[in-house]
């Protein structure tokens, strides 16, 4: 009778402590933690959805993982200075037939810290809303990279949100990588963005800082638009292809930096449009197919000291010239090798003003398949055809363009040593014939 | 098997393929070294695709010689006169001579390839799909080229005319279709887009450009315009396929066609 009673007892709080929901004990667990306190998480899988309505600490330890229910966002926070560290976070809802748009995390608060946390399975990555001077760092968000643009969120949503740090993220398969409306004066430093559509989004945001990031095989790098007072230095925007593809796009944008930057095989490296007013300097800007589109709307852009070599076309002007500079306080930009100078007088500047003409321009106004055809060798066929044919206008002439330092080049070494190497095998094969 | 023997024999002996193979090593060792200034998570789709743009120009034009040269060298010798009168049929001919110069080939520059991933390996993010795509579209490359080439061999009775056939197959491939489309393209609107795509992806050096793009993760085939939806109407591998199978066939059935027909003239 003594072992039926304890067994019955065991059952009843067996079933007890199923009965309440992993979800429920997360969420008292934070309720009944004072302001101010710290909660320590186990290794284990709690349940979400959690809101969090009071500053607390609510701190992973290695493994610990949120994971949401599917109907909403996983984490809200609606209290001021409050901290997530060392989390994985999962599944948000997807549901779009809803006035709100779920996260896994969302913020509605100011002086929060999100710190390492990993973000699958959700929407939006993290959400802040309305909210101001976060700290946001080591956050890893992944998306499901599904075909509809609109069935993923973004990595990062920056909405109505002012003066945010965010750093060392890493962003893969999301819709945009990280996206900013009405969000001015946020920073944004060593981002690493790649698979997305647009790497870096801005939509009516000024003053935004983005320094030492990456943006590598997006459908676009960065989609400056409708802001001013941008300053986008010592990036990495490479490899960004397909038809439509740019590094960094500016439209609509105005008094902004684009300075120090690596624009590497892009199907476009920049694409200026209706923006006027800018300052491209000091960026190198290599092998892209177009290296400048700047269309005719775009005006008094200032470029400098850029380095702009092996691209198909250097800078490529639609619908006619406008008013830029293409060098200051007689400092110009560099050519490359497909634009020999002459130096007599060694200071760096070349002798003769650089003047880049091409047909190419037209078609690109006409056709986006022009795009399928710039790495093809028959473009240099095409253009030459332009030239005897005076069809050619003069896309960029530079009055003081900067000559081109010497780079060391492996090609003869490599070679001397083949042609060795293959020089022996036969003599070797000839002296074993005899 | 004797076809396969006699012809490794012929080719080694002849110096050619292994001139073949000593530009492209130099040309792949080149790559290699200006790829490794790259950062290491991307170096290795740069590398691979590098190589494919170098070997565009390259392996068609090597393929092409490789193959009409050896069948050129068949009827020089009299070889195949030898070989026919053994009651050997042409197509039979045709069929062994194709698989052995294809093998041969394939095995001398997928071997090359094969070593080459070992460096690649040690100082890029070696990816395995990645490199597969590659070697896809190198085998591609040479099968259709070496077939065109033997197409050549057939039909032409002189070097010269087989040096002729093959730089102008190289010089239609290469540029002149593209030189056609671009003073075609203003022409091109959504209506009438699929029939332009039929004619682009027809040709084998735009298709495995695509392919090799999308399988790199280098071109997204996701927020294409409606344009580029249109143009894009199969997945690239398919249009890979159906250009594997249309010019190797076209290039076979031609070859037995018009080399019989001179066969029987002679």
């Amino acid at each position: 009778m003594k072992t039926w009673g304890f067994a019955a007892i065991f059952f009843m709080a067996a079933l007890f402590s199923t009965d309440v929901h992993a979800n429920s004990s997360l969420q008292e667990l934070v309720n009944q933690t004072p302001v101010n306190g710290v909660i320590t998480l186990e290794n284990k899988t709690y349940e979400g959805n959690l809101v969090i309505t009071k500053p607390v600490t609510l701190k992973g330890s290695g493994s610990t993982v949120i994971k949401g229910d599917g109907t909403g966002n996983v984490i809200v926070v609606k209290a001021p200075g409050v901290h997530l560290e060392n989390l994985t976070v999962k599944n948000s809802s997807f549901n779009r037939n809803t006035a709100e748009e779920f996260a896994a995390i969302k913020v509605h608060t100011d002086h929060n810290v999100l710190k390492n946390i990993v973000i699958t399975d959700s929407y939006h990555g993290v959400y802040l809303s309305q909210a101001h001077h976060n700290e946001v760092s080591d956050i890893q968000v992944t998306g499901k990279s599904v075909e509809e643009i609109a069935g993923q969120g973004n990595g990062i949503m920056v909405y109505y949100s002012n003066k945010n740090k965010l750093s060392d993220i890493t962003i893969k398969y999301t819709r945009d990588g990280i996206y900013f409306e009405k969000a001015d004066d946020n920073v944004v430093t060593n981002a690493h963005i790649s698979y997305t559509r647009y790497g870096l989004h801005y939509m009516y945001s000024d003053r935004g800082h983005m320094t030492n990031n990456s943006f590598v095989a997006n459908t676009a790098g960065a989609a400056l638009m409708h802001s001013q007072n941008l300053v986008l230095t010592n990036n990495l925007i490479a490899l960004q292809q397909g038809t439509r593809a740019f590094g960094v796009m500016l439209q609509s944008c105005d008094d902004s930096i684009i300075q120090d930057n690596d624009f590497y095989q892009n199907q476009r490296a920049l694409y200026i449009d209706q923006s006027s007013g800018n300052r491209i300097e000091g960026n190198r800007i290599l092998q892209n197919q177009v290296g400048i589109e700047l269309w005719a709307s775009s005006m008094d852009h200032v470029f400098t000291k850029n380095f702009i070599d092996k691209n198909t076309a250097p800078v490529i002007m639609i619908g006619g010239q406008a008013r830029n500079q293409w060098n200051e306080n007689g400092i110009g930009n560099d050519w490359g090798t497909g634009f020999p100078l002459m130096d007599l007088d060694q200071n760096g500047i070349g002798d003769h003003s650089v003047q880049y003409k091409s047909s190419l321009n037209k078609l690109i106004e006409e056709n986006e398949l022009v795009y399928l055809f710039l790495k093809s060798p028959a473009i240099g066929i095409y253009e030459l055809i332009g030239k005897f044919l005076h069809n050619q206008n003069v896309m960029v002439e530079d009055q003081f363009p900067l000559v081109t330092k010497q780079e060391s080049n492996p090609l003869p070494w490599v070679t001397g040593f083949t042609l060795l190497l293959v020089g022996y095998v036969y003599m070797k094969g000839r002296r074993k014939s005899q | 098997m004797i076809y396969l023997w006699k012809d490794w024999k012929e080719q080694s002996r002849g110096k050619g393929i292994w001139l073949s193979l000593g530009i492209l090593i130099l040309i792949s060792l080149f790559v290699f070294l200006q790829a490794r200034a790259l950062p290491a998570e991307q170096g290795f789709q740069v590398f691979l695709l590098s190589l494919h743009q170098m070997n565009i120009f390259i392996l068609p034009i090597l393929s092409l010689f490789m193959s009409s040269f050896s069948m050129i060298q068949e009827k020089e010798q009299k070889t195949l006169l030898i070989l026919l009168t053994k009651k050997e049929s042409f197509r039979s001919f045709l069929v062994k001579k194709s698989v052995s110069i294809q093998l041969i080939t394939l095995g001398v520059f997928i071997g090359w390839y094969f070593l080459l991933a070992i460096p690649s390996k040690l100082f890029f993010e070696f990816e395995a799909s990645y490199f597969m795509a590659y070697l896809v579209s190198v085998i591609t490359l040479i099968l259709i080229f070496n077939q065109i080439g033997i197409l050549w061999g057939s039909i032409c009775s002189s070097r010269m005319q087989v040096v002729g056939a093959n730089l102008f197959t190289w010089f239609f491939f290469i540029f002149l279709i593209d030189l056609i489309s671009l003073f075609y393209l203003p022409h091109i609107h959504y209506g009438n887009v699929k029939l332009f795509s039929f004619f682009y992806f027809i040709d084998m050096v735009h298709t495995l450009n695509f392919f090799l793009e999308t399988q790199l993760d280098l071109f997204p085939l996701e927020h294409m315009s409606r344009m580029m939806e249109k143009m894009v109407w199969l997945p690239p591998s398919v249009f890979l396929i159906i250009d594997l199978i249309f010019w190797m066939g076209l290039s076979f059935l031609l070859a037995m066609w018009f080399g019989r027909k001179g066969n029987e003239n002679d």
